[in-house]
Formats: structure tokens, C-alpha cells, sequence
């Protein structure tokens, strides 16, 4: 039990007129002392019959809104307090965060019950900046009295709790229209034969041939030169295009298009480092190419990548002038025209527009999409170019993967659905459909294979959204 | 002169409807009122309207407080019928500041109980000791005393104090 100022100035007047009396030699103020004594005693016994009131009446619920969550997650803890009957003195209840919380602002973790009131209730929203299991398991109710004379301060238990888990993207899918694909990372043979290591086939000798081909065994043997062809393998020159515009933030906490998109570059990276083959590096943000490295195939560029792909983290910036229309190719565009009636007006205003391909060609080709992709087929055409990106841009990664198709002797693109990373889930069954449909038309490209990059269960919930849907219409 | 008589009222009205005067206040300032005029004439009477006006004002203990000043400045312990009517009087107000306008009869009983037995504790204590400064440290200490058993009684009950082997009086 504690003394409030309040206690404290009336107790030093009783001393004054105690001190006075003894100074005077004068009984008079003794007496004021005496029943100012009186009065500050029963106050402390009233106000011990309320605590022990108020410990009895009290029942509180510690509720916290959801109990999985990840780092850096905000979540909101609900705080109840009720008391089965009313007492005339104020009741506060504060939630106490634990150390591994952001404590939130005290007006929001102490709820107060005042005096004949019965229940009283708060909602505060704390941030979880550290893995493990937060426990809010403490309770401090502060018991005042009538008068405002003491307080005391009780602990009481709760028993609230949140599994934080870290960031990772785990229960990452990689696969074409939801269905997941085993694995891209395989032995890369040409399907062609040369010289190499691995014995093929063998083959009568023909003008042109070098001596030193010779397979001498199976010469002697069939008593005609024979060459033994070997399966060639290739380098494939690994040319990763990375996206960390600021539109890869989408997602949860831990869980963004970003976090995705890295665990697959960063399987690349293994795999070009298990192979031995050259790796080029593009990384983008919303202002173009920002790193670029390679190729390589030290030992030291495949660490290189590695750890500039786990520093990396999506741009901060907004997604400024992001075209998210779906592509037209100006071939699309003139068709389009032809198709228009005759003279009309609406045709005659129509057609400058579809037919000008200048603007659009322009327009993209300055996007740093385009301009990354345009580089990294630029250096090697046997290159095996990775784009990893998003959906967000349709017109710029279609533009891209065309040039890609064109340019590089096989493209793999990597795309997050930002259907399945908004976390209102707005865009639903239909923002997927459009993405498959966005994908499937990457992969008629030639040389081009599209891949979605999402959570599984996202996947998975679209996948069974999307024959519900279909099973309705 | 009717527009000025007019505003005064209106000025006057909420500082009268806000007022913090109880029964309990009014009885005590007459009656201390009262007492002071018939024993000191005109300055008890000031003491009682400034009591009054203190109890109007404030529904803490300012008016006992003032009233004990005044008793103080104007009562001598000789005067032991005057010094117990006054203290009667304080003691209302006091009342009244601790338990408001309308305190339970299981209250007015407690408190009159403890007011009544600490000033015959002091009574007491100064008819029978020598020196006044003992009375006034027996006063003080014994005040002290009582509050910090209290304080004591309070922490057991509520389960506060933890013995070294974890568990609290109250399990015990």
C-alpha cells in the first residue's frame, strides 16, 4: 500500500499541529492533529476493505487477436476486466508486454473501471519484432481508494500467448496453372554429340574427322575406322535478372513476392555453382539496373550473388509509373485497326492510334524491365536467361520476354502472382485467372517457360476457388 | 440597473447550483459558528463565515483545516467546553469531506467512533503526562504505529508477502 501525495500532505499537517502544540506548550492544536490522525487511519482501513473487495469481485481475460504471426507483424491484444460487483474507488488494469514486445502507447494497454462501474475493456496493437513465443502472462492492477489517499499495486496472472515465427518463405510453389513442377536446377545435356566424357555412340570414320578421334579398340575389331562419339555437354551461361522494385513489397511480413522470388534466384545460384557454370547477375529496382556482376565462375561470384541476394530487399519507393494494362503488341494493334469499320468517325479517330507503334515501342523500351533484359541477352545468345519478377507490369515483362525469346537460346521466367500476395485478397479467383492466362500466353513463346512463384497454400486456395467457381458457372 | 441586477443573478447561479456544501458541512460551520461568536465574539464569527465559505468550495478537507486553524487561534485548552463543542463541529466536517453527501449510518458510526476516541486519546494523554511534547510524540508515534500495521495487515491479506519458500502468508 502506497501513500499518495495527497496522504502526504494531510499527515504532515498532523505533524505541524502536533509540533505546533509541543512548540506552544498549547494542547489545543494536538487535539487537530489527533483528528486529523483519526480520519487519515480510517481512510487507510476503508481503503484496505476496498482492495481486498476489488481482488475478490475481479476477473480479467487477456485475449490476443491472432495467435500465429510473424516478425514484424502487428497483432491486437483485448484486454478485459470485470467486476462482480461495483466499488467506489477507481480500478486500473495494464496489461504488461513482455520485453520482446513493442510496448504500446499506455493509454491503450490500461483500461480503467471507475467507481460503480462494473467492466471496462481495451484493445492496444503491439508489434512482434522477435520470433518465439510471446507470452503476455502479467497483469498490474493498481487499486486506489475513496479518498485518494493510497494505492496498491497487484500482479496478476494471464495467460495469452503468440507463436511468432520468422520470415521465411517455406512452403514456397513453383509450377505452371497451380500444378507444381518438380525441379529446374537439372544436368543441362545438348542432346548433341561431340567431343566430351560421357561415351555416346560410335560411328564409322568419314572424311574430315580427326585422327585423334579414333576409337582404335573398336577399329581393330570391325576392321574399319571407327570414330567414338562422345555426349557433349555445355556451359550454359546462368544470366539471372533479378526484380526488387518496390511493387516485389507485396505480401505479408516475411512472406512478399520479394522473399519468393529470392529463394528461386537463390536456387540458381546453387545450381550454377553445382555445375560450374558461368553466372551474370542483373539486379533491378523501380529506377533500372542497380547491380550488375558478372559472369563468373569463381567461387567467389557465386558468394557474391548469394550475399547480395540476401541483403537484398524490394525498393522502398511507391510503384510511380508502373504500367499494370495488359500487353497489346503493335501487331495486336494494326490488326485491331483493320477490323474497324470503314470510315466512322469513331474508326477515323481510332486508327492513327492503333496503327503509331513508335509511342508503345518507346514507352517500354525505357523501362528498366526491358532495358535489363535487353542487357543480359546482349552479352552471350547461348545464355540460359532467369527473369524473376512480378505480374505487376504486364505490357514491360511481356515486351521483355519477346525480346528474351528472340535473343537468348532459353528463357525461364519466374513470375509472383500479385493476386495471391494481396494480403486484402481483393483481386480473388479472378486475379489469378488472369495471371495464368498472362502466364500461358509467356510460355507460347518460343524458348520462353513461365513458372508461378507463390505460397502453396495461396496456390492452393485459388486452385480450389477456381473449380468452385467454374463448378457454379 | 435591472440589466446589471439580472446578470448578477446569472453570474451567481452556477457557483451556487455547483456548490459542495452538505448537510453535514452546514450543521458543523453553524454550530462551530455558533460556539466561536458566543466565546469570542466578532472573530468567531469571521472564523465561521470563512469556514462556511471553505466547505462551499471545496469538498476536501480545507474547511476542517481551517477550522482547526481557527480553533487554534482563538481556543485555549482551558476553555475545555468551547475546545470539545468546536471539535465536535470540525469533526463534521471532516465527515463530511470524507464520506461526501450522503455517508451510511455504518460510516457516520465508524468515523464518529475513531474521531471521538482519538481526541480522548489526546485528552487523555495530556492530562496525565508532564510534558506536552510527549503527548505529542506518543501522538504522532502512536499514529504512525497503527498506520504501519495497517499497511502490514493490508500486504498479508492481499497475498504480497512470499516467504523464502514461495508461497505467501495467506497460504500459510
Amino acid at each position: 500500500m502506497l501513500p499518495t501525495r495527497r496522504w502526504a500532505v494531510l499527515a504532515g499537517t498532523a505533524c505541524f499541529f502536533a509540533a505546533f502544540a509541543a512548540i506552544l506548550g498549547e494542547a489545543t492544536p494536538l487535539y487537530a492533529a489527533g483528528g486529523l490522525s483519526a480520519w487519515l487511519l480510517l481512510g487507510q482501513a476503508d481503503a484496505i476493505r476496498t482492495m481486498r473487495q476489488v481482488e475478490r469481485a475481479l476477473s480479467t481475460d487477456v485475449s490476443v487477436a491472432t495467435p500465429n504471426a510473424f516478425v514484424g507483424d502487428r497483432t491486437a491484444v483485448t484486454v478485459d476486466a470485470s467486476l462482480s460487483s461495483p466499488v467506489d474507488a477507481p480500478v486500473d488494469v495494464e496489461l504488461v508486454a513482455p520485453p520482446s514486445v513493442s510496448e504500446p502507447h499506455r493509454d491503450q494497454h490500461v483500461l480503467r473501471i471507475d467507481p460503480g462501474e462494473t467492466s471496462a475493456t481495451t484493445t492496444c496493437s503491439v508489434t512482434l519484432p522477435v520470433a518465439g513465443r510471446i507470452r503476455f502472462d502479467t497483469l498490474r492492477l493498481t487499486i486506489g481508494d475513496r479518498t485518494g489517499y493510497f494505492t496498491e499495486s497487484i500482479e496478476l496472472d494471464a495467460d495469452a500467448r503468440v507463436l511468432v515465427d520468422s520470415p521465411s518463405a517455406a512452403d514456397l510453389h513453383v509450377g505452371q496453372g497451380g500444378r507444381a513442377v518438380g525441379t529446374m536446377f537439372g544436368e543441362h545435356p545438348t542432346d548433341q554429340t561431340g567431343p566430351g566424357l560421357v561415351p555416346h555412340e560410335t560411328r564409322q570414320y568419314v572424311m574430315g574427322d580427326t585422327l585423334s578421334r579414333i576409337d582404335w579398340k573398336t577399329t581393330a575389331r570391325m576392321n574399319q575406322p571407327y570414330i567414338r562419339e562422345y555426349e557433349s555437354e555445355s556451359d550454359y551461361q546462368l544470366s539471372l535478372v533479378f526484380d526488387a522494385g518496390s511493387q516485389m513489397r507485396a505480401g505479408p511480413t516475411g512472406r512478399t513476392k520479394h522473399a519468393y522470388a529470392r529463394e528461386i534466384a537463390l536456387g540458381f545460384v546453387h545450381a550454377a555453382e553445382s555445375y560450374g557454370d558461368p553466372i551474370r547477375a542483373h539486379f533491378l529496382d523501380d529506377d533500372g539496373t542497380h547491380w550488375r556482376y558478372g559472369p563468373s565462375t569463381t567461387s567467389d561470384a557465386y558468394q557474391t550473388i548469394r550475399n547480395r541476394l540476401l541483403d537484398s530487399r524490394p525498393a522502398a519507393g511507391g510503384t510511380g509509373t508502373v504500367d499494370i494494362s495488359n500487353p497489346v503488341s503493335p501487331s495486336e494493334a494494326r490488326q485491331t485497326g483493320q477490323s474497324l469499320d470503314g470510315d466512322s468517325p469513331f474508326a477515323t479517330t481510332l486508327r492513327p492510334f492503333l496503327d503509331e507503334t513508335a509511342t508503345y515501342i518507346s514507352r517500354v523500351s525505357d523501362r528498366p524491365l526491358f532495358n535489363a533484359v535487353k542487357t543480359a541477352c546482349g552479352t552471350d545468345s547461348r545464355a540460359h536467361l532467369v527473369l524473376i519478377t512480378d505480374d505487376t507490369s504486364k505490357v514491360e515483362t511481356y515486351e521483355a520476354i519477346v525480346l528474351a525469346s528472340q535473343e537468348s537460346e532459353q528463357t525461364s521466367v519466374f513470375l509472383t502472382p500479385s493476386a495471391l500476395f494481396d494480403r486484402t485478397q481483393t483481386a480473388g479467383t479472378d486475379g489469378f485467372v488472369e495471371f495464368e492466362a498472362f502466364r500461358r500466353r509467356l510460355n507460347r513463346l518460343r524458348n520462353v517457360t513461365a513458372y508461378e512463384v507463390a505460397p502453396r497454400p495461396a496456390v492452393e486456395r485459388a486452385r480450389t476457388d477456381a473449380a468452385t467457381a467454374g463448378g457454379d458457372r | 440597473m435591472v440589466g446589471a441586477g439580472h446578470s448578477e443573478t446569472t453570474s451567481l447561479r452556477p457557483s451556487v447550483r455547483s456548490n459542495q456544501l452538505t448537510l453535514l458541512d452546514g450543521i458543523g460551520a453553524i454550530v462551530l459558528t455558533g460556539v466561536l461568536l458566543r466565546s469570542h465574539g466578532v472573530w468567531g464569527l469571521l472564523v465561521g463565515i470563512g469556514v462556511l465559505g471553505a466547505a462551499t468550495a471545496s469538498s476536501g478537507p480545507a474547511a476542517f483545516l481551517l477550522a482547526q486553524l481557527g480553533i487554534v487561534s482563538l481556543v485555549s485548552v482551558a476553555e475545555s467546553w468551547t475546545l470539545a463543542a468546536t471539535q465536535l463541529a470540525a469533526g463534521l466536517l471532516l465527515a463530511s469531506a470524507a464520506y461526501g453527501p450522503t455517508p451510511t449510518r455504518a460510516q457516520l458510526g465508524r468515523f464518529t467512533a475513531a474521531y471521538v476516541a482519538a481526541l480522548g486519546l489526546v485528552w487523555g494523554l495530556q492530562a496525565n503526562l508532564r510534558w506536552l511534547w510527549q503527548s505529542a510524540l506518543l501522538v504522532v508515534a502512536l499514529a504512525a504505529g497503527v498506520a504501519y500495521v495497517l499497511h502490514r495487515y493490508e500486504r498479508v491479506n492481499l497475498g504480497l508477502v512470499t516467504t523464502p519458500d514461495g508461497s505467501t502468508e495467506v497460504d500459510r
